[in-house]
Order: structure tokens, then C-alpha cells, then sequence
């Protein structure tokens, strides 16, 4: 690593990209209302101009080593101080690239989609401030850097999932996501403390050198001084993962994912769909090093989950957007998953192409959504979204449905496109890993790899469906039957990204991934994480050269399986019929219940006992404190009165007695003095009496 | 020569509160303009004294750490075989106060400007102000204890008027229970007062046989002078309970009220329901913080063996605040109320940061104290935004308000998501420095759990649940005001405007460089946190 101590052109570059959305997005603030119109353009220039700086670092630093540039942001003491940096590797390079194109796409999409909306400036403005965190995640080089622009994306995620705040639903929907994000990013700050209690810094290049010399013994984690029980080493990497988790919908965090579609569709395209999900596997990517063996595991088999979960609720959904985002929780399984066996190249290789292909399919949704508006003006019972509503929409829309189809084919995985080098390559990779794992037989681990390939016949079949209901088939009714026609601003971002769908794009042979030059310069870094067993991460790449045609077998059959039983099934006009008491559908259409346990589960209970903590409040330590006060008053009183009435009578009584007694001794006083002294003798005795 | 910054930071608004009594009754907009001349004149004062602080020195255990130190003998009493009783009227100011002086400023100047919804008894009200911001100042600079106790008292009197007369419907209650509540945790403060009087000597002026008692708060932090046999300096046991570990209780105890810490918070919902906006502000804003402030000046400084047994119990309560004040806030039907919770949630923070003693917690901890200043004078002022103009802040009465008020909706989004923490303002700084803190302590001193920290991020969620719940609840959605059609619920005033973008771009400004804050206090926080560390050299 060379830590450049000057700053280099590089690094201004990569500054420039992470400024200029931000200043679109301060700049778009302070805009006039009246310029409102120009704000898509304005925005897309911006976006233009950090393409064109993303393209020239790519030349730059093309095979090139990692550069890093530090500062200090604060010190808290001479030793201790946070830093601010950029780290730019070959992944965080082609990353921009991949953010900035689809950004730019999806603004110039946008031009077209959003115009007449009344608050078209705040959207292209807060598409400028994701825009600028999400580069910032990028280009980060340490964990609380990294950990402010994920939290700020989270933010831009928000607001604009909020953004037709008028009606009851998107609210909801962004501060689901919102709140949920939050949970992973609270575990995503306990992996920080603990990476921060073991090497006193945060910068991503001292967390691999830490991690590679610190070591394991008799179950105590020792990094230099520094020393925790063994198990943290494993929480660190779960807890990454937690973070990781939110962020990229993955089990049990994905509930918000669906609900995300609240939002504008170009936004799901760019946000929940290519770039802001993916980040979580952006951030194990960058952490990858910092993995135990144990983590990993638990990340594979988490991913295997979430991508078999969200394939099966997508067979059902009837919202055309519903069933992508479902596909994306999947896909972001498999990657998740991908990670997780170690198939880092693989894992990211998939980022970059489900990127392009799920961007395309949901700007393609997003023209067919628009045409369905267009279609149904006037008809208020029948929902645009409902693919139910639709069919036929092969005659209005030729290109998109061209582009649908080529789209969809690389979602499923076909040879050729580019889903299908990428997937073969996780599914590939998680094969080597369950026999490495099992070191020859079979076993519990096999089950990950598996699960991903039913996953494969299940997204074959849910694609399969959608291009039959929306494209293929009869228009529902007439008025989807009428004319349309779609600009070229919302086509031409279509197109392109469905031309970077193709296998060739990738690789000069389209069938086998390694010979893409994407792989090629991935250099998979080599884990060193204390207890890490050195000969595996060879033994799986060893392995997984030479599992190819079993995979490329296994998964065709799934494909044909798949979309077989989608054509079988929908090949004859509307199929949809009231299925809700088939205990299937349900836990397809509602997603596994996951909502339940999102409301019922962990929003009820809490609201449950945040409700009995503000009853406690008021009634028990609110009235205990009082009833101290108003004891310490009534306490008060109560010597008041005795005050009055028995100290008073006291003295009153003492008074009327000293009269009497008085009277007594005056005349002791006054008579002789025999009986003085015996008064004497007497009060003498008495008072002996008293004392002993 | 002698400096008197401090002396005129202090006195300033109390002459003006005395000039303010005397003016005629009919012209009331006078006393507002003197009130608002004298606070910026002050806030004037205050940046000429941040001109010349100097960030090098700072040791919180000799007077060679503090800087613009006033040291007048005040009264000394020769009490022949007890010793001399002597206080000093000492000032001076370090870093662990310089932050807090220049949030007091601050704070009090917007409150102050903020004060325009008051029509009765406006001359009453400017003065009483005036007097709250003198002796608050007084609190933070005072080194001399008595000095610091007379200051801390003589604070309740005007803040007992404010609430119990300009405040709402159940103003009596609120500012009465406010009254009992810190009268009672002041109580506690005079019985240690008095112990470490008696227990600790004046290290300059003792030596010629007869022993100078004294009420210096900075020789109290030194063990060295420490009178023999006396009552705090080991072996003397109440209840079985060392006495020295009871000083450091009762003191936690009396400002753990003012701070307010869970189980002792209940007065605070109350007060900030019924205080008027500005009040509200000045409670939460600054007046909270003296509880902290002190905690760290007397509990801490001068108890360093108890702070350190009790840490735990300290950082378990801290949680406590932090998760049970969240829940509160999450349950809470009144915009006010929810505030005035979390802000028990986010107080918590500083009693977890406090707890840790690392440099971490403890930055964060007073980061927490000027980050929340800020932030809670900002939510107070939003809440008050919406009750200027229906008098109304149940949550449920509304639906959809930035359809109507959009630029009052964008910078409610600001206050609330700089509260829930987020990156770029102010309060992300200051709890991931706690919870940093917190969760290093294990490894680094061993007195909290690592536990406590994980307990504290669900604060963090919790804290994004309750605000984002509020916002969908209230601000998002069709538009629905229950009693009228809104027409009243017009965007934001140019006052409006004036008392919020300070406060925005001060919590931006303090989260984006938060070296701006934290220079002004390393030094002092790490000797605070050496200081506390070496609690095997007090005795007992």
C-alpha cells in the first residue's frame, strides 16, 4: 500500500466526484422555485461531469496498486485522533464507474418521468445528496468515514422514498426503512468499538495489518497490547455483517426492501436496486479480510437464506415493482452468499452486472408504469402497478419489451448475458466451498449451494411469469389496448443498460466467466483473520476450477425447469385466480410474515412497552418521588400541629405546672428553714433516685 | 494585573436585570431591548474570552490550569481551636467550563431573542432572565464551592418564577415540584460542602501551625490536602458505607437530579410541558448541563476513589436513562413531553460517557453536553413553533403538516435527524464517542461492562424510531389539523427563522469539524481522566 503524502491528481478527482452532487444538491436548494424546470438538467450535467472523472480514474488506475490518502478529521489527545480519507482500489474504481453510470441514466430517465411533478427540484436534489453519500461509502478508507456517508445514504434513502409525502403509504414506508437500517447500523457501530478497542484505529489498511498479526491463544483475541476474549473476533465479523445486513435487505432485515417501493421508480432503480443495496456487499467486500472462519459461515448461510426468501415471495406478487424488488433481495443473496463462501471476485462481479440488469428492469418497469398512468387516466379503480391490469404491452412498447426480455434473461442467468457469468461464478464458488468445507462428503453445508440452485429454477420461473403477464398474453381490458408512445429520454436509459446486460460486454468468451477481464484483476486479498485455516481459500479456488460443467448442468436444468413451469402456466390468457387459502400463496404473497414479524413481532412489543414504561412513569416513580414530597409536606404538617398543639400544651402545661410549683417553692422559700432544708434532703434523694 | 472578564461575563446580566426592575412600567419593549443588548453584549464578552483561551495548559487540580482566574478574599473567620474559615471569590475558567460558558451564551441570547411570545409581566420576565443567565454563568466559572453553591441556589429562585408564572395550565405544580425536587438535591450538595470544608485545608496559607480551612474547589481536588483524622480523609465509615464513598453519592445523587437522571427525571416532563418555549430552552439548553458540569468539577474531581467503585452503577444508570427515557419519548402523545424525554435519553449518554473515564467518553460525554444544547434548544423552538400559533402539541391533532409549513417541516427534519444522531451534526459525534467509550473501557480500565455499550446502541435505534414516527405521524401525510382548517398554521416567521439557523448551522457546523469543540478541551479531559484514574491515592 502506498500512502501518498501528497495529494495526487487521483485524489482530486475523487474529491471532485464526492463534491459536485453535493453542491447540486446544496445549489438545487437554494434554487429559485421559478427555475424548478431546469433542475433535471442541471443534475444531470453534474452527474455527466462525475462520469466523465469516474472514466478517467479508471484509466488511471487500471491494474494499478491501492492508493490511500489520510488526514486527521479530530483528536480527542496527542495519540488518539480519527482520520478522514480515500482509499481507491481497483474495486472502489470500478464501483464508481458502475454508481456514476447508472446515476446518470436514471437523472436523465428522470427528466422525462418527473416532469410536471410539483416538487421535481427537492427530488433532483436529493438525488444529488445520494449521489454524493454513496461515493463517499465508496471511497472511504476507514470504518467511521465509511459509517457516516452509510448512515447519511440512509437519509437520502429516506427522504427519498418520502417523496410523495402527501399521501399515507411512502411516510411509512421510509420510516420503516429507515428504523430497520438502524438496527444493522447499531450492530455496525458495536464491530467498530470493537475493532477500535483492539487497534486503535479505524483506517481499513492498519485493520488488515492488525488483523494479520494479531493471534489467537488459549481462546483470548491478542492484538499488540491489546486483548479480548476469542469470540469477539467472530462478533466483529457478524456485527459488520449486521451493518451490512440492513442495508442490503438481507435475513431478517428485508421486510423494508418491498416496502421501499413507495418511492419513485427511477429511484428504485438507482437506490434499491443497484447501488445503495448493494453497499452492504460493497462493505464486506471491504472487510473481507477481517472475517473469521465462524462469520463467514454465518454470512453464507444467511445469504443462501435470503436469496431462497426472496425468490419464493416473488412468484407471487401482483406489483410489477413488488416482484423486482423481491428478485433484488434474492440477487443480493446470492452476492451476500457469494462473500460469505469466499467467492469475493465472484460476489462483486455479480454486484456490477445484477447492477446494470436490475437498474434496466426497473427503469423498463418505470416506462411501463408511466404508459399504464397514460393508459388508465380516468379509470381510478385499476392500479398502473398491477401487473393483473396489464398484458399485451409488447404492442405499445416494442423497445422496452425487447429490452425486458434481454434484461430478464440476465437476471435468470442465461449464457451469454451477463447474469449468467456472474451467477455461475457464486454458484460455482459455493459448491467448492460445501465440498471444502466437508472435506470431501456431504454434508450441512451443501445445503447453501443447493438452496442457491432451486433459487435459480425459482427466479427463472418469477421472470418468466412477469414478461408473460405484462408483455405477453391479452390486454386486461381495452384501454391498455389503446395507443402509446414512449419518449426517448426514458428508452434510451433502457437500452443502454440492456446492451451492458450482455455477456459479451464481460467477457471475450461468454461462456466461461474466468476468462472476463473483470476477473482478472480482482486480486481476492488473502484472509489472515487468527484461527482461519491457511489452506482453505486455495483449496476452495482449487476446487471451484473444476467444477464448471456440473454447475453450468445443475443450473440450465433449473432454468428450463423454471421457466417451463412459468410458461405452462401462464401460456393461456389471465391465470391469477383467488388463491388466498392455499397456505403456499400466502406465505409467498406475504412474505413469509415477515411484516407480522416486523409489526407484531418487534414494533407492537415496543410500542407495547414503551406504553406500560410511560404508565410506570407517571403512576409509579412519578407518585413514589411525590408521595416523598408530599410525606416530607405532610410530615411537615404533622409537626406544625404538634407543634400547635403538643408542644404548645407542653409549655402551656409546663407554665401552669411552674405556677403551681411556684406557689410550692415560694413558700419553701418564704418559710422557715427547717423545711427549706428538707425540701433540699428530699429533692436530693429524688434526684438520686432519678440517676441510678 | 488582574483580568475581569468572568466578573463582567457574570455581572453584566445581572446589572442589566437590576436596570430592567427600575425602568418605567409602560414602555415594556425597552426591557426586551436591553435584555437582548445586554445578552449580546455578553455573548461579545464571551468570544473575546475564547480569543484568549489558551488550548496548551489545562490541568483541572492546580489553579496553573485554569486561566482568566479572579481571586478576591471574600470573608475569613478565625474560629481558634476549629482553624479559619475563609472562602475566596474565586473565577476562573478551563476546559471542561469554556464549552458550557460559550453554550450558556449562546443559549441564553436565542432564548432570549425567542422570548417574543411573552405579553404579561414582560419586565418581570426580562429581568427574572437576566438574573437566571447571571447566576448560570456564575455557576460554571465559580472555583470557590460556596461560591458555586450560592450561584447553583440562587439559580432556582428566578427559574421557580419563570415556570410558576408565565408558564401553562398546571404551571404551579410544575414549577413547585421543580422547586421541592432541587431544593432537595441542593440539600445533599451542602452536606458535603460541609464535609469537605471541614476536611480540607488551604495548602498556601496553613503551615504556621493554625489550619486555614478552605472552600477552594481546586485544592479539594488534591489529596495532598487532605486534613489528617478528618472526617473525608479515610476510616470513618456511616452505615458501613465509608464516608468518603457517601461524599461522592450524595453528590452524585444531588446532581443526578438536576441532569436529570432515571429514577430521579419526573420533575423535568412536568417543568418543560407547562415553561414557555424559551424557558423550555434555557432548561434544557444549559440548565441541565450544570448538573453534569458539576458532577464532573466536585463528584469526580474531588471523589475520584467513588467514581471509580461506582462506575458501574454510574453506567448502568446511564443506560438506564438512555433506554427508559427512548421508550417514554416513544410513548409520549405531546411534541413537548417527547422532547423533554429525550432528552433524559440523551443526558443518559453523558452519565455512560462519564462512567467510562476514557478520553473517548469523556470527549464524547462533554461533546454530548454542548451537542445537546444545541440540538434540544432547536427542538424546543420547533415544538414551540406549532403552540405559538394553536396553542396546541398533541401529535395526534395533526396530519401532514409540511404540506402547509414545508420550510418549518425541513428544518424540523434537520433538528430531529440531528438528535437521532445522524452523521454531519453534532450528536453523531458525541454518542459515538460514548458508546466508543464505553465499550473500551473494559479493555482500557476495566470499570463498565462492554455490555453497557450494546445496551446503549438501542438508544439509537430507539431514538430513530420515536422521531421518524413523530414525522410520519405529524409532518407527513394528507394535511388534517383537528380544530380548524389550518389557515392559521402559516410557514415560518422571519423571527422564527432568526432563532433556528444559528442553532442548524451551529450543530452542523460542530458535527462536520467537531475539532472546533474538542481542541478547546483535550488537554483538560485527559488530565480529568489521569486524574480520576489515580484514585489509589486518596485514602480510605
Amino acid at each position: 500500500m502506498n500512502e501518498a503524502t501528497i495529494i495526487s491528481p487521483e485524489f482530486i478527482e475523487a474529491l471532485l466526484m464526492l463534491v459536485l452532487p453535493l453542491a447540486a444538491f446544496l445549489g438545487l436548494n437554494i434554487l429559485p422555485q421559478r427555475m424548478a424546470a431546469v433542475s433535471g438538467k442541471l443534475v444531470s450535467l453534474v452527474f455527466l461531469i462525475v462520469f466523465l472523472l469516474s472514466v478517467h480514474l479508471i484509466w488511471m488506475r487500471w491494474g494499478m496498486d491501492t492508493i490511500e490518502y489520510q488526514l486527521t478529521w479530530f483528536y480527542l489527545s496527542g495519540t488518539v485522533h480519527f482520520a478522514a480519507g480515500i482509499l481507491l482500489d481497483m474495486k472502489t474504481v470500478i464501483m464508481l464507474v458502475v454508481v456514476s453510470v447508472i446515476s446518470l441514466l436514471v437523472s436523465l430517465f428522470s427528466i422525462s418521468y418527473m416532469h410536471n411533478d410539483q416538487d421535481e427540484r427537492r427530488y433532483f436534489a436529493n438525488l444529488g445528496l445520494f449521489v454524493f453519500s454513496m461515493i463517499g461509502i465508496v471511497i472511504s478508507n476507514n470504518l467511521l468515514q465509511l459509517f457516516c456517508f452509510w448512515e447519511l445514504v440512509g437519509l437520502s434513502s429516506y427522504l427519498l422514498i418520502n417523496h410523495w409525502y402527501r399521501t399515507g403509504n411512502p411516510p411509512k414506508a421510509a420510516t420503516k426503512a429507515f428504523v430497520v437500517n438502524r438496527v444493522g447500523d447499531a450492530a455496525f457501530l458495536i464491530g467498530i468499538g470493537i475493532a477500535w478497542t483492539m487497534f486503535d484505529s479505524l483506517s481499513l489498511t492498519d485493520l488488515y495489518s492488525g488483523m494479520e498479526s494479531s493471534h489467537l491463544e488459549a481462546g483470548i483475541w491478542m492484538a499488540g497490547d491489546k486483548e479480548m476474549p476469542g469470540i469477539w473476533l467472530s462478533v466483529l465479523g457478524i456485527c459488520l455483517f449486521l451493518g451490512a445486513a440492513g442495508k442490503s435487505a438481507q435475513f431478517p432485515f428485508q421486510a423494508w426492501l418491498p416496502d421501499a417501493m413507495a418511492g419513485p421508480t427511477p429511484v428504485s432503480a438507482l437506490i434499491h436496486a443497484a447501488t445503495m443495496v448493494a453497499a452492504g456487499v460493497f462493505l464486506l467486500a471491504r472487510v473481507f479480510p477481517l472475517l473469521s472462519l465462524e462469520a463467514m459461515t454465518f454470512i453464507a448461510v444467511t445469504g443462501a437464506i435470503t436469496a431462497f426468501m426472496g425468490a419464493v415471495a416473488a412468484m407471487t406478487q401482483n406489483d410489477i415493482k413488488k416482484v423486482l424488488a423481491f428478485s433484488t433481495i434474492s440477487q443480493l443473496g446470492y452476492m451476500v452468499m457469494g462473500m460469505g463462501v469466499g467467492a469475493y471476485d465472484a460476489s462483486l462481479f455479480h454486484l456490477f452486472t445484477h447492477a446494470f440488469f436490475k437498474a434496466g428492469l426497473f427503469l423498463a418497469a418505470g416506462a411501463v408504469i408511466h404508459a399504464m398512468h397514460d393508459l388508465l387516466k380516468g379509470d381510478h379503480h385499476r392500479d398502473p402497478q398491477d401487473m393483473r391490469n396489464m398484458g399485451g404491452l409488447r404492442k405499445q412498447l416494442p423497445v422496452i419489451f425487447i429490452c425486458y426480455v434481454i434484461l430478464s434473461l440476465a437476471l435468470v442467468g442465461i449464457p451469454f448475458f451477463s447474469g449468467f457469468l456472474s451467477k455461475e461464478a457464486i454458484m460455482s464458488g459455493s459448491f467448492a466451498w460445501a465440498d471444502a468445507r466437508s472435506g470431501g462428503g456431504m454434508s450441512f453445508y451443501h445445503l447453501v449451494p443447493y438452496t442457491g440452485m432451486v433459487t435459480v429454477a425459482l427466479t427463472a420461473y418469477y421472470m418468466g411469469r412477469q414478461v408473460y403477464l405484462v408483455f405477453l398474453g391479452q390486454p386486461a381490458t381495452d384501454r391498455v389496448a389503446g395507443k402509446f408512445s414512449l419518449q426517448w429520454l426514458m428508452t434510451a436509459p433502457v437500452v443502454i443498460l440492456s446492451l451492458l446486460s450482455i455477456g459479451l460486454i464481460w467477457s471475450f468468451n461468454p461462456l466461461s466467466f474466468q476468462n472476463s477481464w473483470f476477473f482478472t484483476n480482482l486480486i481476492v486479498p488473502v484472509i489472515q483473520v487468527p484461527g482461519y485455516p491457511a489452506g482453505l481459500q486455495p483449496l476452495i479456488v482449487e476446487l471451484s476450477e473444476n467444477n464448471h460443467l456440473l454447475v453450468f448442468i445443475l443450473s440450465s436444468a433449473m432454468i428450463i425447469t423454471g421457466l417451463g413451469l412459468a410458461f405452462l402456466r401462464y401460456r393461456n390468457g389471465i391465470p391469477e385466480q383467488n388463491r388466498a387459502g392455499n397456505w403456499f400463496y400466502n406465505l409467498s404473497s406475504g412474505n413469509w410474515w415477515m411484516d407480522n414479524l416486523y409489526y407484531d413481532g418487534v414494533a407492537g412489543p415496543v410500542k407495547y412497552l414503551a406504553g406500560r414504561t410511560y404508565a410506570m412513569d407517571r403512576k409509579v416513580i412519578d407518585s413514589l418521588l411525590n408521595y416523598l414530597v408530599v410525606s416530607g409536606v405532610l410530615f411537615s404538617k404533622m409537626t406544625g400541629w404538634f407543634d400547635r398543639n403538643i408542644v404548645d400544651g407542653l409549655v402551656h402545661l409546663v407554665a401552669a405546672a411552674g405556677k403551681t410549683t411556684g406557689s410550692i417553692f415560694r413558700s419553701v422559700q418564704g418559710g422557715n428553714v427547717q423545711r427549706y432544708v428538707a425540701a433540699a434532703i428530699l429533692l436530693m434523694i429524688v434526684l438520686f433516685w432519678l440517676i441510678y | 494585573m488582574q483580568n475581569y472578564l468572568l466578573s463582567l461575563i457574570i455581572f453584566l446580566p445581572l446589572a442589566a436585570s437590576l436596570v430592567v426592575v427600575l425602568l418605567p412600567e409602560k414602555n415594556t419593549s425597552w426591557s426586551r431591548k436591553l435584555a437582548i443588548g445586554a445578552t449580546a453584549v455578553q455573548c461579545l464578552l464571551v468570544i473575546a474570552l475564547l480569543a484568549g483561551y489558551k488550548v496548551s495548559t489545562g490541568d483541572p487540580s492546580s489553579l496553573e490550569g485554569f486561566q482568566f482566574v479572579e481571586s478576591v478574599p471574600w470573608f475569613s473567620i478565625d474560629l481558634s481551636a476549629l482553624g479559619t474559615l475563609s472562602a475566596t471569590y474565586l473565577l476562573g475558567v478551563d476546559g471542561l467550563s469554556i464549552a458550557l460558558v460559550v453554550l450558556n451564551a449562546v443559549v441564553m441570547l436565542i432564548s432570549t431573542i425567542a422570548s417574543y411570545s411573552i405579553k404579561e409581566k414582560v419586565k418581570g420576565y426580562y429581568s427574572l432572565l437576566l438574573l437566571l443567565n447571571g447566576s448560570i454563568m456564575g455557576c460554571f466559572l465559580a472555583l470557590d464551592f460556596l461560591l458555586f453553591y450560592l450561584f447553583f441556589e440562587f439559580m432556582l429562585l428566578p427559574m421557580f418564577f419563570l415556570i410558576g408564572i408565565w408558564g401553562g395550565p398546571r404551571r404551579e405544580y410544575a414549577s413547585i415540584k421543580f422547586f421541592l425536587y432541587t431544593l432537595f438535591g441542593s440539600l445533599l450538595l451542602l452536606i458535603v460542602m460541609i464535609g469537605l470544608y471541614a476536611s480540607v485545608m488551604d495548602p498556601v496559607q496553613t503551615g504556621s501551625g493554625s489550619v486555614v480551612h478552605t472552600f477552594n474547589m481546586v485544592y479539594m481536588t488534591d489529596p495532598a490536602n487532605l486534613i489528617e483524622g478528618s472526617l473525608l480523609a479515610g476510616g470513618y465509615e456511616f452505615l458501613s458505607i465509608p464516608l468518603r464513598m457517601w461524599g461522592f453519592i450524595l453528590l452524585f445523587v444531588g446532581f443526578a437530579i438536576k441532569i436529570p437522571v432515571v429514577p430521579l427525571h419526573t420533575w423535568l416532563p412536568d417543568a418543560h410541558v407547562e415553561a414557555p418555549t424559551p424557558v423550555s430552552v434555557i432548561l434544557a439548553g444549559v440548565l441541565l448541563k450544570i448538573g453534569a458540569y458539576g458532577l464532573m468539577r466536585t463528584a469526580y474531581l474531588m471523589f475520584p476513589d467513588g467514581a471509580t467503585e461506582y462506575a458501574m452503577w454510574v453506567g448502568i444508570l446511564g443506560v438506564i436513562s438512555i433506554i427508559y427515557g427512548a421508550l417514554n419519548a416513544l410513548a409520549s402523545k405531546d411534541l413537548k413531553r417527547l422532547v423533554a424525554y429525550s432528552s433524559v435519553s440523551h443526558m443518559g449518554f453523558v452519565l455512560l460517557g462519564l462512567a467510562s473515564n476514557t478520553t473517548e467518553g469523556i470527549s464524547g460525554a462533554l461533546f454530548q453536553l454542548v451537542s445537546h444544547g444545541v440540538i434540544s434548544s432547536g427542538l424546543f423552538l420547533i415544538a414551540g413553533v406549532v403552540y405559538d400559533r394553536t396553542h396546541d402539541r398533541l401529535i395526534a391533532n395533526y396530519s401532514g403538516l409540511a404540506t402547509k409549513m414545508p420550510r418549518y417541516t425541513a428544518l424540523t427534519i434537520l433538528f430531529f435527524f440531528a438528535s437521532l444522531g445522524l452523521p454531519g451534526m453534532s450528536g453523531f459525534i458525541a454518542e459515538v464517542l460514548t458508546v466508543l467509550g464505553a465499550f473500551v473501557s473494559q479493555s482500557v480500565n476495566g470499570l463498565l461492562s462492554r455490555g453497557l455499550a450494546i445496551f446503549a446502541v438501542i438508544g439509537l435505534i430507539l431514538s430513530a424510531a420515536y422521531y421518524l414516527w413523530t414525522l410520519q405521524r405529524m409532518y407527513f401525510g394528507p394535511f388534517y389539523y383537528r380544530f380548524s382548517g389550518g389557515d392559521e398554521l402559516d410557514d415560518l416567521r422571519r423571527r422564527e427563522y432568526v432563532v433556528l439557523l444559528p442553532l442548524a448551522i451551529l450543530t452542523l457546523m460542530l458535527g462536520i469539524f467537531p475539532g472546533l469543540l474538542l481542541d478547546l478541551m483535550n488537554s483538560t479531559i485527559n488530565q480529568f481522566v489521569q486524574l480520576v484514574n489515580l484514585a489509589s491515592n486518596w485514602p480510605g
